[in-house]
């Protein structure tokens, strides 16, 4: 471990299972944000990850180096087991930089990569970093089957271990230490970012890609298709709105286990045409549907914090979240976006027809949302903090080694 | 300088094959105590309980052709009476149950006939990836939406 004074510029061991392009949900964007932030204040960052189809083992974008490995089980139809190897095959190789490369100190994102965290803090004797990003237990409003028992211990152990744990809203922080019962002080809230600049740059014409938003105006959404988001709201609403709203359509952007069931779901009902499920769209595409939406909304169930609302938000489009989660205080209802309940399809419909009815109030609540959100959240800003909380673990290794 | 400062972290096992005759193959490895122990702590194993096997396999087949219950301490073994005409490697783990395996370390490649192809680099798709969401794993589909 180097000394109190190079602490300046540190070298990071950051972990995340997923890391561009494998990317599977918000994490491998946001472990991306950071990273990179971090790398533009002089920190070394060394993401280990894993590896999918044809990605390079090794490539360095400015002062972030990317190492991808695969399981020796990399086919294992057993999930926990790949995780296993996952596991392993992270320690092997993080043991192999340290050799060249004096890490200090390890941070990891979520309960996936954790033992192997808690593996190489103990062996190489630096402090640990754990973004908790969203529990088992909230995910699923309780911890029911032997799987989630696993990952929710899993995710107690990682707490416990750690010496700080981030979260990125208040109601994580309250999640995390009522579950998990942590010391208060030991848990710091840092905001993730949102991104509009490239929102705002984009050129693609997205009607040529998606031909039916031609004369419509544009309900969107966008997250990993899986129940706790809330689309089966989004669904109902749009149900209900089919017969008076000829001039609207439903997007809904992403991938995941309920994609099918939803689009089922959608022809049951005889709502082609109105809702479109397009699946995973790339970072252009996600760029250009928001510069074409004229109301984003995110029913979601639990949501940690709400990336993906922030950065319609910060985008400048009318946006609708439910009030739950990290969401409830990323807005301020009527000012700079709208809340809905939860689950609550009727309260969709009328929030959305205010916002088709008062587009001039509404493209006003819209741009103050915009200012509101670029000055509360930025990922430089996450990443300052970020560097502080490690300044401060590396402050308390010292002190407990007796190093002045 | 501190002793860390000229520690060398080395978590590097081998598992080698060697084909003594047609019929029969050499196999030893070096298999770290804390490779074993992580995995132990990960599954929630009892060190002392735990069970290490090595499994015979044949290349473009998941199917595993003999496998050995390893005894303590243990570092080689000898497969005998293998078909003298098969491409082969060897794994060897730890098993979870009579069911399942966890591979630690992966033999060369032991090639009688050169004529068939060997597979390499499989992608990261083991079958479970479309039920995955960024931190979770959903396990019923149906009754998920339902419940």
């Amino acid at each position: 471990m180097k000394g109190i004074g190079s602490q300046k510029e540190k070298t990071i061991l950051m972990l995340s299972w997923e890391y561009p392009p494998h990317i599977i949900g918000g994490l491998a964007r946001h472990v991306h944000a950071l990273a990179t932030e971090l790398g533009k204040i002089n920190q070394q960052i060394h993401v280990l990850t894993s590896r999918p189809n044809e990605s390079r083992e090794y490539e360095q974008q400015g002062n972030v180096h990317i190492h991808r490995v695969n399981p020796i089980n990399d086919q294992d139809m057993d999930f926990l087991s790949w995780m296993a190897g996952l596991n392993l095959a992270i320690i092997e190789e993080a043991l192999r930089i340290a050799n060249h490369i004096e890490f200090d100190l390890v941070h990891t994102h979520d309960w996936m990569t954790g033992p192997a965290a808690k593996f190489l803090t103990r062996k190489l004797e630096i402090p640990l970093i754990a973004t908790v990003h969203g529990t088992e237990f909230g995910r699923n409003k309780g911890v029911f089957t032997e799987l989630q028992q696993f990952i929710s211990k899993k995710e107690n152990e990682l707490c416990h271990c750690a010496d700080e744990i981030i979260v990125c809203s208040d109601f994580m922080e309250a999640e995390i230490l009522s579950l998990f019962k942590v010391p208060n002080e030991k848990i710091s809230v840092i905001t993730n970012g949102a991104v509009s600049e490239k929102v705002q740059q984009t050129h693609f014409d997205i009607e040529e890609l998606y031909p039916f938003l031609k004369g419509k105006k544009m309900i969107y959404s966008i997250g990993r298709i899986v129940k706790e988001k809330g689309f089966q709201t989004l669904i109902a609403a749009a149900d209900l709105l089919k017969m008076n709203a000829k001039d609207i359509c439903f997007v809904v952007a992403g991938n995941g286990p309920l994609l099918e069931w939803y689009r089922q779901k959608v022809r049951e009902l005889e709502l082609n045409g109105f809702v479109h499920f397009i699946g995973f769209v790339n970072e252009d595409i996600r760029n250009s549907l928001m510069k074409r939406a004229d109301i984003a909304v995110f029913a979601s169930s639990y949501e940690p914090f709400g990336l993906a609302a922030a950065e319609t938000l910060a985008a400048g489009v009318p946006t609708v979240v439910a009030k739950t989660g990290g969401m409830q205080t990323l807005i301020e209802d009527y000012k700079t976006g709208f809340y809905m309940q939860s689950g609550d399809e009727k309260n969709l419909v009328r929030i959305i027809e205010w916002i088709l009815e008062n587009e001039a109030r509404s493209q006003e609540i819209a741009r103050n949302a915009m200012e509101s959100i670029n000055e509360k959240f930025s990922w430089s800003q996450n990443a300052k903090a970020t560097d502080t909380l490690y300044i401060r673990a590396l402050s308390n290794n010292c002190q407990k080694e007796g190093i002045k | 300088m501190t002793e860390k400062d000229h520690h060398i972290y080395k978590l590097q096992d081998q598992l080698v094959a060697r084909s003594l005759t047609p019929e029969k193959m050499l196999v030893y490895w070096q298999l770290h105590d804390e490779k074993v122990q992580f995995i132990c702590e990960y599954f929630y194993i009892p060190e002392d309980q735990v069970i290490k096997s090595l499994r015979l396999m044949e290349h473009g087949s998941s199917i595993v052709l003999h496998e050995v219950i390893l005894r303590q301490g243990v570092s080689s073994w000898v497969f005998k009476g293998i078909k003298p005409n098969g491409n082969y490697y060897v794994e060897l783990g730890v098993k979870r149950s009579s069911e399942t395996f966890l591979p630690l370390l992966k033999s060369n490649s032991i090639i009688h006939d050169s004529n068939i192809r060997l597979t390499a680099g499989q992608p990261l798709s083991p079958g479970w990836i479309g039920k995955v969401s960024t931190y979770t794993y959903y396990e019923n589909l149906e009754g998920s939406i339902h419940n």
